[in-house]
């Protein structure tokens, strides 16, 4: 059930969400829905030639997996805006774990809105994203 | 430095182009990002939460130019190496959610182009702006992406 704009209180947590190792597969998958078809996604042997030490996962695809805390929380048509800045690389067998705080709710333009802050954190320590979300509940 | 050779995109808005939102893509990226709300894959279920049909997932729209009629290609043709780059970054804002069946033509261009000194020297940060309009014209959502490339 998504969260009602009376019960949030500023410091809520949102429901965490944990993608619990990253694979070669997610990443063509991943590729495939999205038509990212950037070879350093899947292409393992064009990553090494460039000195990396694998594939690594596309941005967005993390970003997606982060999108999993908004709509549990707030609902899936409760997304005004989402934001994020990529801080880390995610690699194949990462974990990613995906968080999110309330930051603010306010009422603007008829609308009642719950900002909040979001996060992913690949190894302990390493956020792979920060990031803010604006819901409209 | 030398002048970037994306540097006459900068500004210029391309053709629009337009986009079918489809159930299996929809049904697709939800999968691929591990969203299990049956709202992403049952007509039904959808309806009964109060939409028209299948809600695109959050991140969609930032995916679904690949499905551009033939012809359409609103983002700027960026020339750049796919070796160096990282995704800095991405600003999705919404006006409405995305549904199944919409039919929405998608407008872009290459906002600016930027350099910031990085941990293994200069990167260039490319901006992209686009935006999706439904049939009426009005604004559905913005999407700003950030991308930068290495020496």
């Amino acid at each position: 059930m998504a969260a009602k704009w009376e019960s949030v209180n500023v410091g809520d947590e949102l429901p965490k969400y944990v993608h619990e190792k990253v694979t070669r597969t997610d990443l063509v998958k991943y590729a495939g829905a999205s038509g990212d078809y950037n070879p350093m996604h899947h292409d393992e042997t064009l990553a090494k030639a460039v000195g990396l030490p694998s594939v690594f996962a596309h941005g967005m695809f993390s970003m997606g997996l982060l999108s999993n805390v908004l709509v549990a929380f707030g609902g899936a048509g409760s997304v005004k805006r989402f934001d994020v800045q990529f801080r880390a690389i995610t690699w194949p067998d990462d974990p990613v774990t995906c968080t999110g705080k309330v930051t603010a709710k306010r009422e603007e333009g008829g609308q009642k809105l719950v900002d909040v802050e979001l996060q992913c954190e690949t190894k302990p320590g390493t956020k792979s994203i920060i990031g803010s979300a604006t819901l409209a509940l | 430095m030398a002048e970037n050779v994306n540097q006459p995109l900068v500004g210029k808005e391309g053709p629009p182009s337009t986009v079918h939102v489809d159930k299996s893509r929809i049904r697709q990226f939800a999968k691929a990002v591990g969203l299990t709300d049956p709202v992403y894959y049952d007509e039904a279920a959808a309806k009964a939460a109060g939409y028209p049909s299948l809600i695109a997932p959050p991140t969609l729209p930032i995916a679904i130019g690949q499905d551009n009629e033939p012809g359409g290609g609103s983002m700027p043709a960026v020339k750049y190496d796919v070796r160096k780059l990282l995704h800095e970054g991405t600003e999705i804002i919404y006006d409405r959610p995305i549904f199944a069946g919409d039919v929405l033509t998608s407008k872009g261009m290459l906002k600016s182009i930027a350099t910031r000194e990085g941990k293994n020297g200069v990167r260039t940060i490319y901006t992209m702006e686009s935006a999706f309009y439904d049939q009426q014209g009005k604004r559905v959502c913005a999407l700003l992406l950030r991308i930068s490339e290495g020496q």
